[in-house]
């Protein structure tokens, strides 16, 4: 049955994706109703929740409506975490056209009695079918939760609440398909679609929280998104951001498509064609002396140089803009900060731990978007151990195996490299929050910072090793979906962990806990060195497995 | 002279699934050895276990007396090779990629490495994306004989290459020859075998059911053998033979075409006795051998004649 069409088995194809992003996306609304349930039983949590919704800071992250209720609470909560499906479309709608076009396996496709535009239509079909299956199992999830914690969630409003995941999504899939036709290749595609994505956050952030700054917010799809409120009876769905939603999907996706079926396959539309055909000129015939071909790490390096970058350059980005933005509503946290500092002797020593005075809320405020940075750290350092696992399945180590270099030699020149491309981050990251501070005059220790921004490395290493030594035994996709329930589950270990009462023990097993908060408490060695220590074992266990393992 | 390749039991599964059973062979120094089998006969994976690339599970496998899993780096400086399905950093041109594996092996003579590129007509400005199959496959030949390593073990070379390359290569393999260097490469394309191997090894179902020269591969005597007469000719008079083995009446009522297996000396004596008009006697090709050796039938024959392999 699944082999009958196109759309059948390009959907057959998301069924893991389907149900990993599906129930992984899908268990944190229940999480936060568990959470908020157990949050709200002590009058001082729900004392805190109350001021902190008070706090203009707070709309950095999201817009605080209803927050001291379950619906209000999961909502603002879950409003970034949520949108991260959009990842996984931009991934997919990347790799369908132009991914099948980089392999070669399209060719064969389109030599079939179809039309081009029937095939890629059936092909954004079963991307827009999967989102919604994906958001049908979070839309069922949290229906459950609601039961299960007594929140009371309807039916409707859990469909809807899982509807307008979906929706956001397709919009960034769309993107990223349209971006795609322009572009020779699929990782180029997904890049831009994601710092789109990125820039997404900053313009809704903005929006929330700049004087006059709304108009900046119309312009993300996150915005619309956020219109919607499914879990909050009193504002529910809003039909026209849905529909406009639901509009810029199907018109980006129709326009990706026109230009698929207008264009060369294997090539960019035209204007893209002329560009980059200028530039393959430049190259060299026959580069001996290039320092990037000298040896297996220069070539890691190389090769991770761009990505390296693109990363960096987003985080710093990304960084750079909320250090502004903190400072446009500094003298409200400021006052906020200092009000829960008077009763507060732990907070106060914070305060005059970091730089003192009413500079503390910048701080505090910078930690708490470290601890995200950290998570997106993490993540670059999943992609980079998924291309360890990628060379090897699809065959690229065999020729280097075939040179003199041991296979404990190779795994470790590449490692290397996979070391000083987050050692690189961190120095973007660093500088660009620096330089960020320093141009609206806000004063930032320099060494807690400093600390903050290296101290994601041991963080990324645990990921990256971790991702190498699953590549022993595990296919690509296996160890991305390993890794990124590690991650996830770190992240809510970290977070949630105190709300539940975990054991310090169990808590202590996340990473993201072992990084801590750098930017106010400074680095602590022991957990540096516990993270190091792991990554150090990992990648000694993947040397040894690669070394004895079929290629 | 020593065996620069020497094999003996050599065993690797996978799992349930067949690869490579017991295999014994040497390839001796400055020979052309075609390793010659249908796909899925368990050639590539005979190469992939020399280059250590898959591990044993039984057996031992040496080149130059080195052992091919304990050395294989010391195995690998001597090698040059080419895998049977080449996946490179796509996004490098055919001229970075000759560099880096150029440094990776420590330096090669640089007029050399111009010479191979100019001989196969490849266009080293181009991405590896870009390039044909047969341009890929053109990358990998120059990686494996740019470095004139001792020994080449080469994995189809000749796929995907047009036939003037094809030519091309077979004089690059002939000047390795010359040259007292060694070439261990598959193959399942018949018409390079007669003009390039020294010996041949035939595997079938992860076996070698034969190793030889390739003259002596045509010791199977078998001949096709077309007699045209003046009038009908008498068919029964051929069919009890030694050695004929089927007898055969043409459309045109005049020729009677045998097979004969082994000398032909009885049929042209009965021949002689009836107004022969024609005859015609056709050698084996190796691609009638190696069709042989794919047959049912095929693996008791081999066991009967000539040099069989454990």
């Amino acid at each position: 049955m699944w082999l009958r069409s196109i759309f059948l088995k390009t959907l057959r194809d998301y069924r893991v994706p389907i149900l990993g992003w599906g129930l992984g996306m899908g268990v944190l609304t229940p999480i936060n109703f568990a959470g908020f349930v157990t949050f709200v039983d002590s009058p001082a949590g729900l004392a805190g929740l109350r001021t902190l919704v008070q706090s203009p800071a707070v709309r950095l992250f999201g817009e605080p409506v209803d927050i001291i209720h379950a619906g209000g609470y999961a909502t603002f909560r879950l409003s970034m975490a949520l949108s991260m499906l959009g990842v996984w479309a931009l991934l997919a709608a990347s790799r369908t056209l132009r991914g099948e076009e980089e392999r070669g396996s399209l060719d064969l496709l389109l030599s079939v009695p179809r039309s081009r535009s029937r095939i890629a239509a059936e092909k954004v079909a079963a991307i827009g079918a999967a989102l919604l299956l994906m958001g049908l199992l979070i839309s069922l999830l949290a229906f459950a939760g609601g039961k299960l914690t007594g929140v009371g969630l309807g039916p409707g409003a859990a469909f809807f609440f899982g509807l307008n995941i979906a929706l956001l999504a397709s919009v960034f899939g769309s993107l990223a398909l349209l971006v795609s036709q322009f572009t020779r290749e699929r990782r180029p595609a997904a890049g831009t679609s994601g710092a789109l994505l990125g820039l997404s956050f900053v313009l809704t952030a903005a929006g929330r929280t700049v004087p006059n700054g709304e108009w900046m917010a119309r312009a993300s799809p996150i915005h619309y998104f956020e219109l919607s409120k499914p879990l909050i009876p009193q504002v529910g769905a809003d039909p026209m951001a849905m529909m406009t939603l639901a509009v810029v999907s199907v018109v980006l996706s129709a326009l990706g498509v026109a230009l698929f079926v207008r264009r060369d396959v294997g090539a960019p539309v035209a204007l893209a064609r002329r560009f980059s055909g200028r530039r393959a000129k430049a190259a060299a015939a026959l580069p001996l002396r290039s320092w990037s071909l000298g040896s297996v790490f220069a070539r890691s390096l190389r090769s991770l140089m761009a990505p390296t970058l693109w990363w960096g350059v987003a985080i710093a980005a990304y960084t750079a803009i909320l250090t502004a933005l903190i400072h446009q509503a500094r003298q409200n946290i400021a006052d906020f900060f200092n009000g829960l500092a008077k009763g507060n002797p732990v907070l106060a020593d914070m305060i005059a731990r970091l730089v003192g005075g009413e500079d503390i809320a910048n701080g505090a405020l910078l930690t708490g978007i470290f601890t995200l940075l950290t998570v997106v750290v993490a993540a670059f350092a999943l992609t980079l151990a998924n291309r360890w696992a990628a060379d090897e399945q699809e065959g690229r180590l065999e020729l280097l195996l075939g040179t003199p270099h041991s296979r404990a030699r190779v795994m470790l020149a590449r490692f290397s490299a996979v070391l000083v491309a987050l050692i690189v981050v961190a120095v973007l990251l660093f500088t660009g929050t620096a330089l960020a501070a320093a141009g609206v005059g806000m004063t930032l220790n320099a060494s807690l910072l400093a600390q903050a921004a290296f101290g994601m490395v041991p963080v990324g290493l645990v990921i990256a090793a971790v991702g190498y030594l699953l590549a022993g035994w595990l296919r690509t996709a296996a160890v991305t979906g390993i890794l990124t329930a590690l991650l996830i589950g770190s992240f809510l270990l970290a977070v949630l962990g105190p709300i539940f009462h975990l054991p310090a023990i169990v808590v202590q097993f996340s990473i993201f806990e072992q990084y801590g908060a750098p930017l106010v408490d400074g680095l602590r060695p022991a957990s540096a060195v516990r993270l190091i220590a792991v990554a150090a074992a990992a990648l000694a266990v993947a040397t040894v497995r690669f070394a004895r393992k079929d290629l | 002279m020593p065996a620069l390749i020497d094999v003996a039991g050599l065993t690797k599964s996978y799992g349930r699934k067949r690869g490579v059973i017991d295999l014994s062979f040497q390839v001796a120094e400055a020979e052309v050895f075609g390793f010659l089998g249908p796909n899925g006969a368990g050639k590539t994976t005979t190469i992939r276990l020399l280059m250590a690339l898959l591990f044993r599970d039984s057996g031992r496998a040496s080149i130059k007396g080195l052992d091919c899993w304990q050395q294989s780096v010391a195995v690998k400086r001597v090698v040059g090779y080419l895998p049977g399905e080449l996946a490179l950093d796509e996004n490098l041109t055919g001229g970075q990629i000759l560099a880096y594996f150029a440094n990776l092996r420590g330096g090669v003579d640089e007029v050399y490495l111009n010479q191979l590129i100019s001989r196969l007509d490849l266009d080293a400005s181009r991405r590896f994306r870009h390039y044909s199959h047969g341009n890929k496959q053109k990358v990998g030949l120059i990686q494996a004989f740019m470095h004139r390593p001792r020994l080449l073990i080469l994995d189809e070379p000749t796929s995907g290459l047009d036939p003037l390359n094809q030519q091309e290569f077979g004089r690059m393999v002939a000047e390795v020859r010359a040259e007292g260097r060694t070439v261990f490469m598959s193959s399942h394309i018949l018409s390079e075998v007669e003009s390039m191997f020294d010996q041949v090894g035939i595997i079938r179902e992860g076996q070698l059911v034969r190793v030889g020269g390739v003259a002596e591969l045509k010791d199977i005597r078998r001949h096709d053998v077309d007699l045209t007469f003046a009038t009908t000719p008498p068919a029964d008079a051929f069919s009890g033979l030694p050695g004929v083995q089927r007898t055969e009446a043409m459309p045109d009522g005049r020729t009677l075409r045998l097979t004969v297996q082994g000398g032909l000396d009885a049929v042209v004596k009965v021949a002689a006795r009836y107004p022969l008009v024609n005859f015609v006697s056709r050698e084996p090709s190796l691609e009638d051998i190696f069709l042989r050796y794919y047959q049912d039938e095929g693996a008791a024959a081999s066991t009967a004649a000539g040099r069989v392999a454990s």
